[in-house]
């Protein structure tokens, strides 16, 4: 009864919201959002904040210094190196993988590669740089094996530089890249094929004119993807050099060094490397927005 | 690049050779860290020599007996439940709400769920550091910060395997089906979706294992020696005990390496005809 009298009366507000289940719906999404908002959103701002020196005497000297210091402004530079190559190594090589995982005719060959792929591409991080230390290290199995076939490797090369680091880095860029195009070459369809054979087009045709402008957004935000993950890999470098000057471990020496320790710096260079991530991470984003027109 | 290998019109049964020696490479070159892993765990010295001189399980039985082998994987284990409950609870009424009550939210959700992809894990870890070191809220070198971590990174994960399973099981429809026959908000969510999703559930759960377990980095600035976790003792191992080291993390990567087959074997072909999960 009392239903239908509130409801002849037109509820407003409050009341309409409950009726309506709108007070249930936005109780039910507080956990979400509230967790959201305390651990991501808050977090993030008084990092920001903190990187300005904090909002009472703002001031933008932090974050100028992480590309005037030498050391500071060096570990921006490796740190783009080695995302960068490591990203195109994997691009390149991860591109030919796909390929050939794709058009391989074993279905058995076809599963246990990209079973593979999966598996390696999450296997980054310290064990990674233990297994390279052994192999690839100054006394490593390879540099051994290598040096009694008369060959010094260390004379032009250590694990412990930045070619080294971005060999190790390949080592979880390529199955990466491997996960990320097996869906863009899944999605090239044979009709395609076909109408080329019957337009008279050859296989060079097929690649130039379909395959290649299909698959060039998948491939530039795979690459995108893999140069923010190199930019913020931690565990691996660090495993593999304590002090390489890259930006993560650079962020953690300063906020944990015994001799330095510059919160605000620790929070400008952060900052930092916050803002090349994200781009990255936006820009694969509306790329792959692209992509998605052809898989469906 | 190779010719075209096959067209559908007539196929050419042209033996791919080049492929298979490619797909060889790629398996030899990505096994080949783990083969040394494996190897130098069990083997006596390999410092000065190319092959190992000797084998032996000595190394495998004192990193396994070490006193701090059973606490640290333990740790390890607890977060990594613990995020997977957590990462469930959290997310499953939500996206289910999101779905059939409210729509107009979903991208805001979608954004704030993925963002996590856009923040390094350094960064990440430091910008926790700076807000729960302080009062009011003190969590630093608790394991609560650790699992809160650990759901913030997990959670484009567990959002892409939950929010699939209900957009391919038409969740509205089964909601609006619900009530109409007089069943309130939850009485579906329970009965119905959650039991048609547990492929989607199941998946998320072990990205969630995958993710984080032996996990190093969050572990390490988090909460560290307070409440160490197997990935910052096996990093502190190395110093004095290199072939121990490598015996557990084989332990470990064994660990996250089955959730990722395990994974594969629920998502499988299946994700591409059944979209559910």
């Amino acid at each position: 009864m009392s239903v239908a009298g509130l409801s002849a009366r037109r509820a407003r507000g409050p009341v309409r919201w409950f009726r309506e289940g709108r007070l249930g719906t936005a109780i039910a999404l507080t956990p979400f959002f509230g967790f959201c908002v305390l651990f991501e959103l808050i977090p993030v701002l008084i990092l920001l904040v903190g990187a300005i020196g904090g909002l009472d005497e703002p001031t933008p000297k932090y974050l100028l210094k992480v590309f005037q210091h030498p050391i500071y402004a060096q570990s921006v530079v490796n740190s783009l190196i080695l995302a960068t190559v490591s990203g195109i190594v994997g691009a390149v090589v991860g591109t030919a993988i796909g390929y050939a995982i794709t058009a391989s005719r074993h279905e058995r060959i076809r599963n246990s590669a990209s079973a593979l792929a999966n598996v390696s591409s999450a296997s980054g991080g310290v064990g990674l740089a233990f297994a390279f230390i052994i192999l690839l290290g100054a006394s490593g199995a390879i540099t051994i094996a290598l040096r009694s076939v008369g060959i010094d490797l260390y004379s032009s090369f250590s694990l412990y530089s930045l070619p080294g680091l971005i060999i190790v880095y390949c080592y979880f860029q390529i199955p990466l890249m491997v996960v990320l195009m097996l869906p863009a070459f899944t999605a090239l369809k044979p009709e395609w094929r076909e109408a080329n054979m019957s337009l008279g087009g050859g296989g060079r045709d097929f690649w130039r004119r379909i395959a290649i402008p299909v698959l060039a957004p998948a491939i530039v935000s795979s690459f995108i993807l893999m140069f923010a993950s190199g930019m913020g890999a931690y565990a691996t470098a660090v495993a593999l050099v304590a002090q390489a000057n890259l930006m993560p471990v650079q962020i953690s020496i300063l906020r944990s060094g015994e001799v330095i320790f510059k919160p605000a710096q620790a929070d400008a260079m952060a900052t930092v490397l916050l803002c090349f991530v994200a781009a990255a991470v936006a820009l694969h984003y509306l790329v792959r927005r692209r992509t998605q027109r052809w898989s469906r | 690049m190779t010719q075209v290998t096959h067209d559908p019109g007539q196929p050419r049964r042209r033996p791919q050779v080049g492929l298979v020696a490619m797909l060889a490479v790629f398996a030899a070159l990505m096994l080949l860290p783990t083969l040394g892993t494996i190897l130098f765990s069990v083997s006596e010295g390999w410092t000065d020599t190319i092959l190992p001189t000797r084998f032996l399980p000595d190394y495998w039985i004192d990193a396994l007996t070490d006193p701090l082998f059973l606490p640290t994987f333990t740790r390890a284990m607890i977060a990594s439940v613990a995020t997977m409950l957590v990462s469930v609870v959290l997310m499953a009424p939500t996206l289910y709400v999101l779905h059939v009550s409210a729509r107009r939210l979903r991208p805001l959700a979608e954004f704030v769920s993925l963002a996590p992809f856009a923040l390094p894990v350094v960064v990440f870890a430091l910008a926790l550091i700076r807000t729960y070191s302080v009062p009011p809220l003190v969590l630093t070198g608790s394991p609560v910060l650790l699992v809160i971590a650990y759901t913030v990174v997990s959670l484009p994960f567990v959002y892409r395997a939950i929010d699939n399973s209900l957009s391919a099981l038409d969740t509205k429809t089964i909601h609006e089906a619900a009530q109409t026959l007089g069943a309130g908000r939850w009485a579906p969510f329970f009965h119905v979706v959650l039991p048609s999703i547990r492929r989607g559930l199941l998946a998320a759960v072990l990205l969630v294992l995958s993710v984080t377990f032996g996990e190093y980095t969050l572990s390490a600035f988090l909460v560290g020696d307070a409440w160490q976790t197997s990935g910052v003792w096996v990093y502190k191992l190395w110093d004095n005990k290199p072939h121990q080291t490598m015996a557990v993390g084989i332990v470990g990567f064994a660990i996250t390496w089955t959730a990722s087959l395990l994974l594969l074997a629920v998502l499988g072909r299946r994700a591409v005809h059944d979209p559910v999960g």
